[in-house]
């Protein structure tokens, strides 16, 4: 017997569950079918898992996972340590804190593309900051001026994502830090604590699962962003989703399942990374509240 | 004391230098009009890039009304489904709850790319690929996950209690949602909005994708600009960009921070 | 000299001014009580006696230091707050030894303190829970033990015992009692409940819109309070507006013999409930009419009209009389007390 509140909760859910489950979930369950070779368009219509073995078994595999996760990991542990600090910055700093805490937000309104012709403009061998060395002779062409883009070290790249993540997690984190440090933080204060101790003790403690979601969040979209790493990235070794993305548009039709396979792959690392990040905020749940 | 008001200091220009200095570059690049290309900055300045902007070869205010349309239609639909889907997982207790969270949530998990080539083929099948009606159908449930979070935190704080009121004084339904419940809505309505739009507005793959080259929103346009191209084109299409959205984000910063508004919500 | 002084003490929260220049001494191992109805400034005393808060004009001096710019985490002064605050994420023994932690104690110590404390406060084995695991009673306990541990000279309560039950709030009050009393502390107590303050309190500091209105023993506020709003703070009051000259209190067309008492002219007599007797009508009594009449654990409450002016007396043998009856009201003028207009 399904119980009278079930039933008015499924039908209240079921504009959004039928979205999700047509328009997004359909299309991921459908790249796995064709992960598996469905293709009928050229007369496959048996299942099999080879691709997933040509995949494994290609050179770009490895060397495109390991420059995803280095982009991903390293954007996303500067944005989430500077996030945080600046969270706490906003929390300690009173008198401008009208305009910056409003004025923070703003890169997170400005959509990645923007964001990534800005920095461009800036750091590119043609940009600003180039011919700023040019012009105080740092540098005699701008050429010699240090490549941010289309390098293995990604720095460009990087440098774009934290331009947004970083706000991104501030605000994640901000008003969960200001309700603990004003309650708990003046009960801290008020038993000897000082500042560098309440942050310590207090503050980051139960801070942590926001600042461990936001984390993860931007993990999430780094390891799986296509726009940027495509305009900007190295020419070899592709991030993975760029990768599926030419395989995908290939002549070469066969090339189609392998699209799906490593989309398969860059959905499953982003699904186990959000469950380690899950289950390390079980930690904090349980006996707290 | 002193380092401390130093470091501050330091910290406070640091980060304006970074939140503003792009927009600065921006803003000059869009109004140069000659600019040697190891110059530091333009010759001379003018207001070709603009007219050129404005004018219907650039394509930036076709683009710029079927963004706006997109993501308008996006956000309203997405606030139609989530208000309902918020209820549900913040005020009723129910079997696969924890499931049907997590499922909420896959769309920020799961990455675009897959779903947006896994789809694509069915899309073309069923007449949805470059029609607008498809780019919508894809923009959807990746925008859902923000508003139905808002959604759910908002009616859990809410609690049963005014609707239990209401009951009692007789009043329906839909007299319950639109007296008592409603007024407490609205301040997430603005914030889930708009990042419901934001989140379409700037949605550059699954418009491509889907859309196949025929639906042209700002994000299509602007995509070339970043590697090669007339940089003060892009600059000028770039301050439209953000100038489109910073005017709603300011609009909700005022609206839920202006006391008067929210008082009168409990007046209701 | 005092342990406490607040000198000229000032706090204004952007148009209101929450302590309105504040003068007063607490005295060394005095438990003091601040009362006062909700909005009163109570709160904000304990937080600029804390450090939480400074004062915008004022001084504050501890043990002869003026203490005004010190900030909290250096004053010798523990408060414990009224909503306990207690470190969810941390267990009792952690939560209790928090303070010497922070101030670097070694750790035995630490472990040994808190020990001691989980057993003054009976609850011995809880160590290892976590406050949500607590009831609001051990909370309570705990936040006190938390304070306890660093051994403070001045001990701030706020409100401490307005979320608990009735046996529960007795429970702790005579604890909190005994603790003041062996550590020798200087304690202020904020309450609304005045049957508290006037249990604990060695004196009672009576608040009103960030005012002071007075400072006196128990015994004082209540016999002798030195305006309406104090009067009308402890107990059941009937004002009697009046002339006193010579000994004598003029009402209404009755005269009265009173203790000859230094204020003249016009006054308002403070008649207390329980300084009025309903007795049979006689010639120089008050006589009245019973107009209403209610039962209250033991007592029953009557009110009387005499002429225009109303009485509420309170008293264990008036069960039998009934509303309508006449009756005569014999009141002890000596315990009655006079405020000038």
């Amino acid at each position: 017997m399904v119980s009278r509140d079930s039933l008015k909760a499924y039908l209240y859910l079921s504009p959004a569950l039928s979205v999700i489950l047509i328009f997004f979930l359909g299309g991921f369950v459908l790249a796995f079918i064709q992960s598996l070779g469905y293709f009928p368009a050229i007369g496959q219509e048996n299942l099999t898992v080879r691709y997933y073995g040509e995949v494994f078994r290609k050179p770009e595999f490895f060397r495109s996972l390991r420059y995803t996760f280095y982009i991903a990991i390293v954007s996303t542990t500067i944005a989430t340590v500077i996030g945080t600090m600046l969270a706490y910055y906003l929390l300690r700093s009173s008198v401008k804190k009208s305009y910056i805490s409003f004025l923070y937000k703003f890169p997170i309104a400005v959509p990645h593309l923007v964001a990534a012709l800005m920095i461009v403009f800036i750091l590119s061998q043609g940009g600003i900051v180039s011919r700023l060395f040019l012009k105080v002779g740092l540098i005699s062409n701008t050429a010699s001026f240090p490549a941010f883009f289309y390098t293995q070290n990604a720095l460009g790249i990087i440098l774009i994502y934290i331009w947004k993540e970083i706000p991104f997690v501030t605000f994640m984190v901000y008003t969960v830090m200001r309700n603990i440090h004003t309650k708990l933080g003046e009960a801290a204060t008020n038993l000897k604590a000082s500042p560098g101790q309440v942050l310590f003790h207090v503050i980051l403690p139960l801070c942590m699962p926001s600042i461990i979601s936001a984390s993860a969040i931007v993990f999430a979209y780094s390891f799986g962003a296509f726009e940027v790493p495509y305009l900007l990235g190295a020419t070899y070794p592709k991030t993975m989703p760029v990768w599926a993305y030419l395989n995908f548009i290939s002549a070469d039709l066969s090339a189609r399942p392998i699209a799906m396979v490593i989309n398969m792959i860059v959905s499953l690392v982003c699904a186990v990374i959000i469950f380690i990040y899950y289950l390390s905020t079980k930690k904090y749940f349980g006996k707290w509240s | 004391m002193y380092r401390l008001k130093a470091l501050r200091r330091i910290v406070l220009i640091s980060i304006l230098v970074v939140l503003i200095f792009p927009f600065l570059v921006l803003v000059v690049w869009s109004f140069s009009q000659g600019w040697a290309s190891n110059a530091l900055l333009p010759s001379e300045f003018g207001l070709r890039g603009w007219r050129y902007l404005f004018s219907t070869q650039s394509a930036m205010l076709s683009s710029l009304r079927v963004s706006i349309l997109i993501s308008l239609v996006v956000t309203v639909l997405g606030l139609i489904i989530c208000i309902p889907a918020g209820k549900a997982l913040g005020s009723y207790s129910f079997t696969g709850k924890k499931v049907v969270e997590i499922l909420v949530l896959a769309p920020i998990i799961i990455p675009t790319v897959a779903v947006g080539m896994g789809i694509q083929i069915v899309f073309i099948r069923y007449g949805l690929a470059d029609t607008l009606l498809g780019v919508i159908l894809v923009h959807l449930p990746i925008v859902l996950p923000y508003g139905i979070r808002i959604f759910a935190s908002i009616y859990k704080a809410l609690g049963t209690k005014w609707e239990e009121q209401a009951k009692t004084l007789k009043a329906n339904g839909w007299q319950r949602f639109w007296f008592t419940t409603l007024p407490f809505l609205f301040p997430g309505m603005i914030s889930a909005g708009v990042l419901m739009f934001n989140v379409s507005f700037s949605q550059y793959f699954l418009t491509y994708l889907i859309g196949g080259g025929k639906i042209i929103t700002l994000p299509i346009l602007l995509f070339p600009f970043v590697n090669s191209g007339d940089r003060v084109v892009a600059s000028g299409l770039s301050l439209v960009f953000i100038l489109t959205s910073l005017i709603l984000m300011f609009a909700i910063e005022k609206i839920i921070t202006d006391p008067e508004q929210k008082t009168n919500f409990y007046y209701l | 000299m005092p342990k406490i002084m607040l000198k000229n003490l000032t706090k204004t929260y952007k148009e209101e001014t929450a302590i309105d220049n504040i003068s007063m001494e607490i005295e060394n191992r005095e438990l003091m009580a601040l009362v006062g109805h909700s909005g009163c400034g109570k709160t904000t005393m304990l937080r600029l006696i804390s450090g939480l808060i400074h004062p915008d004009k004022g001084s504050i001096w501890i043990d002869g230091f003026d203490v005004t710019q010190t900030k909290a985490e250096k004053r010798d002064v523990v408060m414990v707050f009224q909503e306990n605050l207690l470190f969810p994420h941390l267990t009792v023994a952690e939560n209790i030894a928090f303070g010497l932690r922070m101030q670097r104690s070694p750790r035995k110590k630490r472990i040994e303190k808190t020990r001691e404390l989980l057993d003054l406060m009976q609850l011995p084995d809880l160590e290892k829970r976590y406050p949500s695991q607590l009831s609001g009673g051990q909370q309570q306990r705990v936040a006190l033990a938390r304070a306890l541990a660093l051994e403070p000279k001045v001990l701030l309560l706020d409100e401490p015992l307005s979320n608990l039950d009735p046996k529960l709030r007795d429970d702790l009050r005579d604890l909190i009692l005994k603790l003041h009393k062996e550590f020798r502390m200087t304690s202020i107590l904020v309450t609304h409940d005045r049957d508290e303050a006037m249990m604990m309190a060695d004196r009672i500091a009576v608040m009103y819109y960030g005012k002071l209105l007075q400072l006196d023993k128990p015994i004082n506020i209540y016999n002798k309070p030195v305006s309406r709003e104090v009067a009308s703070l402890f107990g059941q009051c009937n004002f009697i507006p009046g002339s006193l000259n010579d000994g004598v209190f003029q009402t209404g067309g009755y005269r009265f013999t009173v203790p000859a008492l230094k204020r003249g002219g016009r006054v308002e007599a403070c008649v207390r409930s329980e300084h009025i007797k309903i007795v049979r009508p006689g010639n120089d009594r008050l006589i009245g009419v019973v107009t209403e009449k209610k039962f209250v654990g033991g007592q029953s409450i009557l009110k009387v009209a005499v002429g225009s002016l109303i009485f509420v007396a309170r008293g264990s043998n008036y069960f039998d009389l009934e509303i309508g009856n006449q009756v005569g009201l014999d009141i002890d003028w000596s315990q009655v007390s006079f405020n000038g207009f």
